[in-house]
């Protein structure tokens, strides 16, 4: 036509696109095309305005950048003909979305398309309003759809209605202003503006509750009536499908009169009818009547309670449940899923097949199953569902085992009637599974093997088999590994055999075996083979005779290039080789991990129920809930002083498994004062010397008893051992001088550090106040005082509470006192000790302000005083 | 950015309880983050809107989740959503046919959207469901010869009715081109999403009769041809009157 047009027509275009054999090739022929493109937008190029604009749209629907034609959109849309505009809304809605600014420019063209003579023009304005409207320009031009909503041609009343959709949906404030407009909508015959009426109702109702009320009163009955019309209509060639007069309307009527019976007694009462008619009489051999069922069962399941109805809509889900189709499976699977809140029991009825479904080869069929099963799932059927579940996790699919096996873990660990069983189910989905278990289950699983003594003997046994069959799930390798060390002897010694397990002979170096091929595994992470390590220093003395075999398997990872192995490797060699006379004291055992404490540090990093867990913590008087097993951290980790409360139940079981690693450590380590080790011999001390039940108090009490602390202090210095499991490397490197000796002789803290002076802190007529000083080796900035109260008068004190307070350079850490009660006379003492670290140690002395509360005769007595007679250096 | 603008206390309320539910979920065992992971995109899109109330939250059953996802004690229901939010078109060897967009998405989401899916519904076989579950959505597809026609809901929505919408396309498809094939989508790709903006609008299906839309396209179509013959008389004319 135009003999000095450049570029190609539309069809040739794609055409070459087509022709490209390659990737670059395409891109190459893109190129061309975009530059050609720009060209004439630069040169305000009229003739081929609308054919660029095509091209344009077809190079942005193959993933090119077209930003730069989003203005010829605009171009054409304020150009008057026809097919400009028609091609330039199509590029409006495809190459912009409601985000972009330019958008906002397109406002007022839109605005007098929608004012237009030309309805197909009105028309095309509406649609590319519905689909892309922002917030502001669907205020903007909300008050002209609103009157479109009366037009003459129906055609513009339905496009009309599904932009005030889109119009509430951005601006739910406009919502009131389609209210009337819309109840004459429902009344149309025309089954396009019907259907889009009664979708904007739907909407209305949704945004709106005013609206939700109006409709509800007015037009529920005419509603109900459309539907019975519809429902037995003669055949109409031009709605029909599959014998069904229009189900899109039929599908959106029940749709609607769901939410408006929702809640209502009244409205849900004068639907029943309908409901039961289309329930009853719909075809179910099409796709199209199986909509309509499905949606009247779920708007059955939503109305108001009628139970015949409900039967019946549960009814048609069994039906569906043994479709052959899967999609209608799958759809009954997913309306079971909503129908259990609804009627559990009737569900249950259907558990056999949907416990078929988990088994289906269909991805999609299969993940609602499980999700559908997981919720039947109570405790008188755990038990027959988790073999299912369990056996089908052989053969299930990769990328379906890792669903499969949280859910089956978290049913086991919800639902499990004894811990045998719990035991044993764990162990299948670890032999199975074991490298989709998460951390958090095998750390649990731990904490209910180290409670139920009387089967330790049995599932180190079950574990030893597993391993020796499969070594291939990392789990499994870990938890077996760590029963073996904890338990080996139980392993060899076969005791504690239950009439269920065949008996095995397992020798001492075998059980050294298989956590030797733990550690040599390569697919073993660093955390397994550290646990490893332990496993066999605990064995090296539950096993005397493999002493010198572990002791080489240890060594053999002296120069590992992980330093956690590395540092492992060379502390347990030591204890093997120059500690024996404490090694056997040192890998005791492990205390029974507290179940109640692991489960509130699990529930207490909720924060909603942290006074949940309060029941298994005890609150000190510093304030600082410190639970019960909280020494037995201690002994495995030195820096966990003060457990953060917030920490979460796999940090806490790690610190317990010794598999605590140093970026972890670090990271908690915010509000902690550094600690010598001292402290850890006390609690170490704590450890074996009281039980562990009551020990959280046990190490002030050693401190404050006074006259009995040295010589312990003394001895225990040999002690420290232990402690060498952990990593923190601030204290590690301290040990490591105390144990290998290669530093001068270990400083007895006794002995260390210079003595202060006692000093009377307080006093008055009625009250005397001593404290004792003495500081950690190692660790000036911090003070341990003892301080000890005399009651001078001739009356007896109660309720005795003291507080102190320090200022900001320094820290406070107070232990319970030892009593509440001060005899008369100076009769008896209560003592209370105190930590104070000193952050500008050496600058300034330690001050302190303290307040002193105790009833005398039933009377309250308040005493305040400030201490500024510390001795220097402190 | 809020989208609305009637403070009122109920929203306080609701912000606040899925402040609440949000921290159960992220503090709570992780499998069960994990795996209601999904259903979480709605809901936490239905934060921005307005909807439930605060009193079925307090339970922290897994099962009260199912039921916050569809309606709160009150019986107002949690997803105000409930639209198809993009239509596509993918060949079988995973090219794009046809897009459409009716929920709001970056140019980014969209091509990894696409990507995905092609991906996921591609790879199935021929005897599967035809719905895929795809963050918290849910998309239903259906293959005709070479082209999938895919269709993304929300998970409220009715599948069944959803596999109807795309043969109700098809079927307007066929009739407008005659034995519909895919060459014929690749060069008239411009008709194939005039017919769609005939079927549905704002996500929502716009006209149940074929013959209307037929007529609607029809019509309009007549019209581009006069204004062309116009145009083409005139040019004649200029042409002739420039001789």
């Amino acid at each position: 036509m135009n003999p000095f047009s450049s570029g190609t027509r539309l069809r040739d275009m794609i055409r070459a696109i087509r022709a490209c054999k390659t990737a670059a090739e395409e891109r190459a022929v893109v190129r061309k095309e975009c530059a050609a493109i720009r060209a004439a937008i630069n040169e305000n190029d009229q003739d081929y305005r609308h054919r660029n604009l095509a091209k344009l749209m077809f190079i942005h629907m193959l993933g090119y950048p077209t930003h730069f034609g989003q203005m010829e959109c605009l171009k054409l849309i304020a150009s008057p003909g026809f097919p400009e505009k028609r091609i330039g809304y199509l590029g409006l809605m495809l190459l912009l979305d409601e985000r972009q600014e330019v958008l906002m420019l397109v406002t007022n063209s839109v605005k007098q398309d929608l004012n237009h003579t030309n309805q197909y023009i009105v028309g095309l304005a509406l649609c590319a309003l519905g689909n892309i409207c922002s917030a502001e320009m669907a205020r903007d031009l909300a008050p002209e759809v609103e009157r479109l909503l009366q037009f003459r041609d129906p055609n513009i009343r339905k496009k009309a209605a599904l932009c005030s959709i889109r119009i509430i949906k951005k601006v739910p404030d406009l919502a009131e202003n389609f209210i009337n407009p819309v109840a004459a909508l429902l009344k149309e015959k025309h089954h396009g503006v019907l259907i889009t009426g009664v979708q904007l109702c739907t909407d209305l109702c949704k945004v709106s509750p005013e609206a939700l009320e109006y409709f509800r009163k007015k037009c529920t009955d005419g509603l109900v009536r459309t539907l019975r019309d519809l429902v037995n209509s003669p055949y109409a060639p031009e709605y029909d499908i599959a014998g069904i007069t229009d189900p899109f309307l039929h599908i959106r009527l029940l749709k609607l009169l769901r939410v408006l019976g929702r809640g209502d007694a009244d409205a849900s009462d004068s639907m029943n009818d309908i409901l039961a008619q289309v329930a009853t009489k719909t075809e179910s051999n099409k796709n199209a009547g199986n909509a309509i069922l499905y949606e009247c069962v779920e708007t059955i399941m939503s109305i108001e309670d009628n139970g015949g109805l409900r039967v019946l809509a549960i009814n048609i889900l069994g039906r569906f449940l043994s479709n052959r189709d899967n999609n209608i499976r799958y759809v009954a699977l997913n309306m079971l899923m909503r129908a259990i809140t609804v009627d559990a029991q009737a569900v249950q009825r259907h558990r056999a097949t949907i416990l078929e479904c988990v088994k289906d080869s269909d991805a999609s069929i299969r993940k609602r199953a499980l999700e559908l099963v997981y919720l039947l799932v109570n405790e008188s059927n755990v038990k027959p569902l988790t073999k299912e579940l369990v056996d089908y996790l052989e053969v299930s699919d990769q990328d379906f085992k890792g669903d499969l096996t949280a859910k089956v873990c978290s049913i086991i660990e919800k639902f499990s009637p004894e811990k045998s069983w719990y035991i044993d189910q764990m162990l299948k989905v670890l032999t199975e599974a074991g490298n989709f278990v998460k951390d958090e289950v095998w750390h649990a699983l731990v904490v209910v093997i180290s409670n139920a003594s009387d089967l330790h003997g049995y599932t180190v046994r079950a574990l030893f088999r597993a391993l020796q069959t499969t070594a291939e799930q990392e789990s499994l390798v870990r938890v077996a590994v760590w029963c073996i060390g904890e338990y080996g002897d139980l392993l060899v010694s076969n005791a504690g055999m239950l009439n269920v397990e065949d008996p095995i002979t397992v020798t001492e170096s075998d059980a050294v075996d298989i956590v030797e091929s733990a550690i040599k595994r390569h697919a073993s992470d660093l955390t397994t083979k550290s646990m490893a390590l332990i496993a066999l220093l605990k064995l090296s003395s539950r096993f005397p005779s493999c002493s010198r075999r572990i002791k080489d398997i240890v060594v053999q990872h002296k120069g590992s290039l992980v330093l956690e192995l590395q540092q492992r490797s060379l502390e347990f060699n030591s204890i093997i080789e120059k500690h024996q006379n404490i090694r056997s004291a040192l890998v005791e055992r492990m205390p029974v991990l507290d179940e109640a404490t692991f489960g509130g540090r699990r529930a207490s990093s909720l924060p909603n129920t942290v006074s949940t867990s309060s029941g298994t913590a005890v609150k000190l008087p510093n304030g600082v809930a410190k639970p019960s097993a909280a020494p037995l951290v201690d002994l495995l980790d030195l820096s966990d002083d003060v457990p953060a409360p917030s920490s979460s139940g796999g940090d806490f079981l790690q610190d317990l498994l010794g598999v605590n690693l140093p970026p972890a450590t670090q990271s908690e380590g915010t509000n902690q004062t550094p600690k010598a080790g001292t402290d850890v011999l006390l609690d170490l001390l704590s450890i074996g010397s009281t039980p562990a039940q009551d020990n959280n108090l046990s190490t002030p009490d050693i401190l404050s008893s006074g006259q009995d602390n040295k010589p312990i202090i003394a001895s225990l210095d040999v002690l420290a051992a232990p402690s060498l499991t952990h990593t923190t490397s601030s204290t590690a490197s301290n040990m490591m001088d105390l144990l290998d000796g290669l530093g001068p002789a270990p400083p007895k803290p006794a002995e260390n550090g210079p003595a202060y002076p006692s000093i009377v802190a307080f006093e008055s007529s009625s009250l005397r106040l001593t404290f004792n000083f003495s500081k950690q080796p190692g660790n000036p900035q911090t003070t341990m005082i003892s301080g000890s109260f005399t009651n001078l008068s001739s009356n007896l004190f109660t309720d005795f509470v003291f507080q102190a307070a320090v200022p900001k350079f320094l820290q406070l850490h107070l232990d319970p006192a030892s009593g509440n009660s001060l005899p008369a006379s100076g009769n008896g003492t209560i003592t209370q000790s105190l930590k104070v670290t000193n952050s500008q140690h050496g600058k300034k002395p330690l001050v302190m302000r303290l307040r002193i509360a105790y009833k005398v005769d039933g009377k309250d007595v308040l005493e305040e005083g400030q201490i500024n007679n510390f001795p220097r250096d402190l | 950015q809020k989208q609305y603008t009637r403070p009122n206390q109920l929203e306080e309320q609701v912000a606040f309880s899925f402040e609440r539910l949000f921290l159960f979920f992220s503090e709570q065992n992780r499998d069960l983050r994990s795996d209601y992971s999904s259903p979480w995109t709605p809901v936490a899109r239905t934060r921005n809107r307005r909807c439930l109330q605060s009193a079925s939250i307090v339970n922290h059953e897994p099962h009260i989740l199912i039921i916050l996802r569809h309606y709160d004690l009150n019986g107002v229901i949690l997803l105000v959503t409930s639209q198809i939010h993009f239509v596509c078109l993918i060949s079988r060897q995973g090219k794009v046919r046809l897009t459409k967009w009716y929920s709001t998405y970056t140019q980014k989401e969209r091509s990894k959207a696409i990507r995905e899916l092609s991906g996921v519904i591609l790879s199935r076989g021929p005897k599967l469901c035809n719905f895929v579950d795809w963050k918290g959505y849910k998309v239903v597809y259906k293959r005709y010869a070479s082209l999938y026609f895919c269709m993304c809901i929300d998970d409220e929505d009715n599948e069944l009715e959803a596999l109807e919408v795309i043969h109700h396309f098809v079927e307007i498809l066929d009739r407008y081109f005659g034995s519909v094939c895919e060459l014929d989508l690749i060069f008239n790709f411009h008709k194939a999403y005039y017919i769609l903006d005939e079927l549905l609008i704002a996500g929502e299906l716009q006209e149940s009769s074929k013959k209307t839309v037929a007529k609607l396209i029809s019509a309009q179509d007549s019209l581009v041809e006069v204004a062309k013959e116009e145009a083409s008389s005139i040019s004649n004319i200029i042409a002739q009157a420039t001789k």
